[in-house]
């Protein structure tokens, strides 16, 4: 295999792991829009996070190195797209279980407020 | 090469449609988990949105803020849950 189709195989994936997070991400908001509770919303959002957004910089960052003359600039592209998937895969998850626990801690306050009230 | 540029086209336009439905759901959002969560996945969707500007412009540097852009994000997250948990800072 010489090296301009191994450059053309590397752009390819590029281009497909960019529109399979397209498709990811595209769901992921009609999801936000149209489910009706809090914590399907927040499977909805942490679909966007990791297919939407973690599938599609790592595209990017193969199409950011596919050039046939590779500068530093286009190799910092890489290594930062690289780093804020990493920091993406770390960060969404921990978030979103901190946001659920948090929602469902202030919902059970509410409704023993309200129950002690009622009596 | 003018594939690239076109499919990089056609998925900036669908992350803008998905910009519009986030900020729909920003303005309706019936509770403060709703609203932060909408921003969460705004700013998700904002660090592709610069990658793929940069690559598309071929000017990398307009793709620095994106891991600012994360932790911002997850700052907000930890901030809005730990005020609802535990109260304000210094109490």
């Amino acid at each position: 295999m010489s090296s301009v189709d191994f450059l053309l195989l590397v752009e390819f994936i590029g281009l497909a792991l960019i529109s399979l997070g397209a498709f990811f991400e595209i769901v992921a908001a009609i999801g936000v829009l149209r489910l009706p509770n809090f914590y399907t919303r927040l499977h909805a959002v942490t679909i966007g996070a990791v297919g939407g957004t973690a599938l599609p910089l790592i595209g990017v960052g193969l199409l950011a190195v596919s050039r046939h003359s590779v500068d530093p600039s286009s190799v910092y592209l890489a290594i930062l797209c690289i780093t804020s998937t990493l920091l993406i895969l770390v960060t969404a998850p921990t978030g979103s279980h901190a946001l659920m626990r948090a929602a469902y801690i202030h919902e059970k306050r509410r409704e023993k407020v309200e129950s002690s009230r009622g009596r | 090469m003018d594939v690239t540029r076109i499919a990089i086209e056609v998925v900036v336009f669908i992350y803008i449609a998905s910009f519009l439905l986030y900020i729909v759901r920003l303005i309706k959002g019936p509770t403060l988990f709703d609203k932060v969560l909408a921003v969460d996945a705004f700013s998700y969707d904002l660090m592709v949105f610069m990658a793929l500007i940069a690559i598309y412009t071929e000017n990398p540097y307009m793709a620095s803020p994106i891991v600012l852009v994360a932790l911002w994000a997850f700052a907000l997250d930890m901030y809005i849950s730990k005020i609802v948990e535990y109260g304000d800072i210094g109490e």
